[in-house]
């Protein structure tokens, strides 16, 4: 006796058709890694005014990167999908963003300490 | 043949970095608000605009930088600043929800992006007016940080120019494929307008005070 192929299952198909439309792009999976993944390291590795600069900086890093990937592989002509200039694109606007948001004075102070900016100064 | 000794110390590298990432910080508005004037046009304008935009605040910048010391002793351009700035986001605002505002709804529901057109000029103007309010705040906060290192303020002014150029166009070629975006760049400009407009206030807080007081 054969068993019933519960692949051709009409629910099944119906799943799988759901599953191809609405399956994020590899671009899609990208960008929400490129995002939360640092996010979350530089939150509980930094101390909490330095993130966000330390997050648009590496969002700029990200977006140059994306840039230079769209340049020596460009995406074709007319493409509905997310593609790396989109990518690009979206991480130089979160980058000015996060840089725009973010105190900046609390980055030098992280860097550069108090002491060695007086000693420069002086 | 020129000594550049000078520029090795410590205390000469540790203001140079400095200047570098408070100018790299302080491109990102004028990358924004350039990307935004330069999406509404078309493609072999839009070159051109940024261009523009790029000259017109490295000359405002530069300038700036010359009087610094006088502008600081203005009260209230901070003030004013930020109200140009604002003035500049009603316009864009305008643009987007305008007579094109049933193409910008097409473009937020993800239809077909017809991105609302305007002329050269008016981007140009757009994009001139805006570098005016945040050259100004850029320059008064970077005069500060490069103090006795004017190579410094040269070189971190040049690589802002480059950078600006290049994030600008990234950000006008993303929001001219997915337009909606363009209402988180107008978000980001807003919030520097009024930070400004805030910080100019406090600014003149004591006269005003004086004047009604008196």
């Amino acid at each position: 006796m054969t068993r019933p192929n519960r692949n051709n299952h009409p629910s099944m198909r119906r799943w799988r058709r759901f599953w191809r439309s609405s399956r994020p792009s590899a671009m899609t999976v990208l960008f929400a890694v490129a995002v939360i993944g640092p996010l979350l390291t530089m939150s509980l590795l930094l101390p909490l005014p330095v993130v966000l600069p330390a997050f648009g900086f590496w969002a700029l890093a990200f977006a140059g990167l994306m840039a230079l990937l769209a340049w020596y592989r460009p995406p074709p002509r007319g493409a509905e999908d997310v593609s790396a200039w989109d990518l690009a694109g979206a991480f130089t606007l979160i980058g000015c963003a996060a840089a725009i948001l973010g105190e900046i004075e609390h980055m030098l102070e992280f860097v550069w300490p108090l002491s060695s900016k007086d000693e420069a100064h002086d | 043949m020129i000594d550049i000794s000078h520029l090795l110390t410590p205390q000469a590298l540790t203001a140079f970095f400095q200047v570098i990432v408070i100018d790299l910080v302080l491109a990102g508005d004028n990358a924004v608000i350039i990307g935004l004037a330069a999406a509404g046009l078309p493609k072999h304008q839009r070159g051109r605009a940024i261009l523009v935009g790029i000259l017109a605040a490295t000359v405002l910048r530069i300038a700036f930088a010359f009087v610094a010391i006088e502008l600081l002793a203005i009260v209230g351009l901070l003030f004013a600043g930020g109200i140009l700035l604002l003035w500049v986001c009603w316009k864009m605002w305008r643009e987007l929800r305008g007579p094109n505002g049933a193409e910008a709804e097409a473009a937020l529901s993800g239809g077909e992006c017809h991105v609302p057109q305007k002329t050269f000029a008016q981007a140009a103007w757009q994009i001139v007016a805006a570098d005016v309010s945040m050259s100004l705040d850029n320059v008064l906060a970077v005069a500060g940080a490069a103090r006795d290192h004017p190579a410094a303020l040269v070189f971190g002014l040049g690589l802002s120019i480059v950078l600006m150029g290049l994030a600008a166009s990234l950000i006008a070629r993303l929001l001219n494929k997915h337009r909606w975006i363009a209402y988180v760049g107008l978000a980001i400009i807003l919030y520097v307008a009024a930070d400004m407009i805030w910080r100019g206030f406090w600014e003149i807080q004591p006269l005003l005070a004086h004047a009604l007081g008196s």
